[in-house]
């Protein structure tokens, strides 16, 4: 079966005769009658239903889904995505306006620190760039205030750390062992297979947040098990307070970022050139992982958290 | 040439980053000489408003125009936490016909069905997460779109055709294998104020630098903010919901999920073709612009 899909969805076959049901289905056409199929990979059995949604017999097969799109499966790596993302202001009761463009970066680095539970430290960085010409800038209009904002680089360098496995995400600084639970949907379109998650607010974040994210896969990498990082677009949005710069004082309301980007599979020498060159010239320390934060040693809430 | 034809070319765009050089980048420890493609395309307004066209839509005369989706809508009341609500899987089916040299006149709706956040079945009631209270929800058939005609100079929305048109955002990059178009929707005046739509919208490149092909493959996300629907029964708490959305361009309703498919067929069947009468109604009063 998995040979059939292989075969079915590979970038380089030729075109198929199959139906469009058994291209939904990721069956050959004969085989659609069934209502469900059980679709066996290395280690997971995946049940795959009609409706276009993947379940599976196993959370915990669910979660490694997860994380191999995510991050990888191995025991220690890293991970970095790239993307572009514009902000957008929402006043309470006002109209929504775009503020400003940014590209930036994700870098992620794990280890396997218990039984299919990893820990990750990150950093992003993010330039801004004008929303029109794309080049990047240090200005953008306030359409709220009719000020012209003064705009920095992102640099998110202080992320605590998580561990992330089948119950969830554990903050490092968490004072008690309460894993945050996520929502994480699969579902497949065509010869695709798109991952959905929202992820919580840890405690001590603004109340006003929420991340959630679509990445899209190839069910040709998806089904196979060989395949321990699997390559993805993305595309999300989170919600969240304003931020200093936007100088928007008491006001009501919140800012919103709408992205699109996709995993660096070659690490950082898979980022977009000028930006790579820029972050190579101000800060090239960010183009390592941060390998000495897994040093740090963990709390004995987090040592209780991984002993039960 | 439909989607399904073109499959292998869109699983070429996004395996331009291939589990190939993945998996030879993670067992030799040394990374790869390649450097990423991002590129904003620098195209004058009329090429700039026809290349997006052809992305969102098809450079034909006259096409109808079919995306299926999946979304997910989040509550976001103010200074409070945001929750997901309910899931739907849709359709925006419409059509456009030319004007004149890069004006087109355009008119559809939007058939959508609420599915479970967790099971993905189809519902019709689920928990305000914001209330705690169970809510009805019914399947959305926007019919009442006035209808728009789009050009260089912008949108003009036609329950107001006499007013100039508004520019709109579009912005064309490539990224790699693909061709994406970054794009905001500007909601007229007469719209609630809290109201935004924004998306992306990606074709492979090797289709998209192919001049004959009008009519691109693409993936589609994006998100838009609204005000609380009546069936919330939020009453006058502040907030609004927001909505995002993942899907992709068909050719023809013959693609669509036989699920989806069935069930509009049985409830909807008026929705699975576009109302070509909604262009025979005169324009006197129409912008030039």
């Amino acid at each position: 079966m998995l040979e059939t899909l292989q075969r079915l969805f590979s970038p380089t076959d030729e075109r198929t005769n199959y139906d469009r049901r058994a291209v939904l289905a990721g069956l050959p056409a004969g085989v659609v009658g069934i209502s469900a199929a059980l679709l066996p990979t290395a280690e997971a059995t995946i049940i795959e239903t009609d409706d276009g949604f993947i379940r599976f017999a196993d959370p915990r097969d669910k979660f490694k889904a997860l994380f191999r799109l995510e991050r990888d499966l191995r025991d220690e790596g890293t991970t970095v995505s790239t993307y572009q993302f514009i902000t957008y202001a929402l006043p309470q009761g006002d109209r929504p306006q775009p503020i400003v463009r940014w590209e930036g970066m994700e870098f992620s680095y794990f280890r396997r620190v218990g039984n299919l539970t990893w820990r990750i430290h990150a950093h992003n960085v993010s330039y801004p760039r004008d929303l029109h010409t794309g080049e990047f800038t240090s200005r953008a209009p306030n359409p709220f205030t009719g000020e012209m904002l003064e705009i920095e680089p992102m640099k998110l360098l202080n992320d605590p750390g998580v561990l992330h496995g089948p119950q969830g995400y554990l903050p490092l600084d968490a004072k008690s062992v309460k894993w945050l639970d996520t929502y994480h949907v699969l579902r497949t379109e065509g010869p695709l297979v798109k991952s959905e998650h929202i992820r919580p607010t840890p405690d001590g974040w603004p109340v006003m947040f929420i991340e959630s994210s679509c990445s899209t896969v190839t069910r040709k990498d998806f089904f196979d098990p060989s395949v321990t990082a699997l390559p993805y677009q993305t595309s999300g949005f989170y919600v969240f307070p304003f931020p200093a710069w936007m100088r928007m004082g008491d006001r009501p309301g919140h800012m919103l970022g709408a992205w699109s980007g996709r995993r660096a599979v070659a690490g950082v020498r898979d980022l977009p050139r000028e930006f790579r060159e820029r972050i190579a010239r101000e800060n090239p320390e960010l183009l390592e992982a941060r390998w000495g934060d897994l040093d740090r040693p963990l709390s004995g809430v987090l040592k209780e958290a991984l002993l039960s | 040439m439909n989607r399904r034809d073109l499959l292998p070319s869109m699983m070429a765009g996004l395996a331009a980053v291939s589990p190939t050089l993945s998996a030879v980048a993670a067992t030799s420890g040394k990374p790869h000489g390649s450097t990423g493609i991002s590129e904003f395309m620098t195209l004058d307004p009329v090429e700039n408003f026809r290349q997006a066209m052809r992305l969102q839509r098809s450079l034909e005369d006259a096409d109808d125009i079919l995306h299926w989706y999946h979304f997910i809508m989040v509550a976001v009341p103010l200074n409070a936490t945001p929750k997901p609500v309910v899931r739907w899987e849709g359709i925006e089916f419409s059509r456009h016909q030319i004007m004149s040299e890069n004006r087109y006149r355009m008119h559809g709706h939007n058939l959508s069905f609420p599915r479970d956040l967790k099971t993905g079945k189809f519902v019709s009631e689920v928990q305000n997460p914001v209330t705690g209270k169970m809510v009805l929800v019914p399947p959305m058939a926007l019919t009442q779109d006035p209808g728009l005609i789009r050009s260089p100079a912008g949108v003009i929305s036609l329950d107001k055709p006499s007013a100039p048109p508004r520019p709109d955002y579009k912005l064309l990059r490539r990224e790699n294998g693909f061709v994406k178009v970054d794009g905001i929707r500007v909601p007229p005046d007469s719209w609630p104020a809290t109201f935004l739509e924004m998306g992306t919208e990606a074709a492979p490149a090797q289709i998209f630098d192919d001049p004959s092909v009008k009519w691109l493959p693409t993936e589609v996300s994006g998100a838009y903010v609204f005000p609380w629907p009546a069936w919330m029964q939020m009453g006058n708490t502040p907030g609004h919901m927001f909505a995002a959305w993942s899907g992709c361009k068909l050719r023809s309703i013959d693609e669509l999920p036989t699920e989806f498919r069935r069930r509009a067929e049985k409830d909807f069947p008026q929705l699975l073709s576009v109302d070509r009468r909604a262009f025979e109604r005169p324009l006197p009063d129409l912008h030039t612009g």
